[in-house]
């Protein structure tokens, strides 16, 4: 079944930046589709029919908006990444607006761990 | 007095990068971010900002989720911007929706003109 993959997207922290980064890494590796939340939020018919498959967020600061949204739309999330649990001094993006090599090696990560967490539900 | 500025923050489209872009760039310039997806999810410093200063929202597509969801906050928009009408979309490269190329940081300058001019 696809799995839909849900960024956080937040702009105010480069965490949200990351999150983005790895939503693109996650669908690169398997049958993906990047939902958007901000879509989900305003009501788009096409996106919110994308809830009907299970769903991973990645979530970049304690809000925890993603997870709020899809679930609010009545999505079901069964794996939520949250990106400052697996934030090293050696993977600290740089900034908000570019996250540098660092913020796209967590990124990877981020995928990484998801790619775990989809194969252990299998 | 401040103002608030909002962006598409679409994933998918290489105009969520160029509103992102935009929205960043001008907080520079005495703007106050606007976290769309916070605002959405209900995040009280957000949602109790847009109610008391006037704001501008940058959508990527005719859709305007950006603005919709301003609106159904309660914000105070005094200008909403569409960068489909600003730039031209179809058959033009501006990059990808993760990193813009030359012409993305042209299309940067454009909208940001078009902001500043609603803004005096």
């Amino acid at each position: 079944m696809q799995i839909g993959i849900a960024p956080c997207t937040g702009m105010g922290k480069a965490l949200g930046s990351v999150s983005r980064y790895a939503a693109h890494y996650l669908a690169e590796k398997i049958d993906g589709e990047i939902i958007d939340i901000v879509k989900i939020s305003a009501k788009d018919k096409e996106k919110l029919a994308l809830l009907n498959r299970p769903i991973i967020v990645f979530t970049g600061c304690t809000e925890n908006c993603a997870q709020k949204i899809i679930e609010k739309a009545n999505g079901k999330v069964v794996s939520n990444i949250k990106l400052w649990k697996i934030l090293t001094r050696q993977t600290a993006p740089d900034s908000r607006e570019d996250i540098g090599e660092k913020g796209k090696e967590l990124a990877k990560e981020a995928a990484a761990k998801a790619l775990e967490e989809i194969k252990a539900h299998k | 007095m401040q103002h608030g500025i909002a962006g598409c923050t679409g994933t998918k489209l290489v105009q969520g990068q160029i509103a992102r872009e935009v929205v960043y760039r001008l907080l520079k310039k005495k703007f106050v971010l606007i976290c769309t997806p916070a605002l959405s999810a209900g995040v009280e410093e957000d949602v109790e900002f847009v109610k008391k200063y006037p704001g501008i929202s940058i959508d990527g597509r005719g859709k305007e989720c950006c603005t919709k969801i301003l609106r159904e906050k309660g914000a105070k928009i005094f200008h909403s911007i569409n960068i489909e009408n600003i730039i031209e979309i179809e058959g033009r490269e501006y990059g990808s929706p993760l990193e813009l190329n030359e012409n993305g940081r042209d299309a940067i300058n454009k909208i940001i003109k078009e902001v500043k001019s609603k803004c005096k």
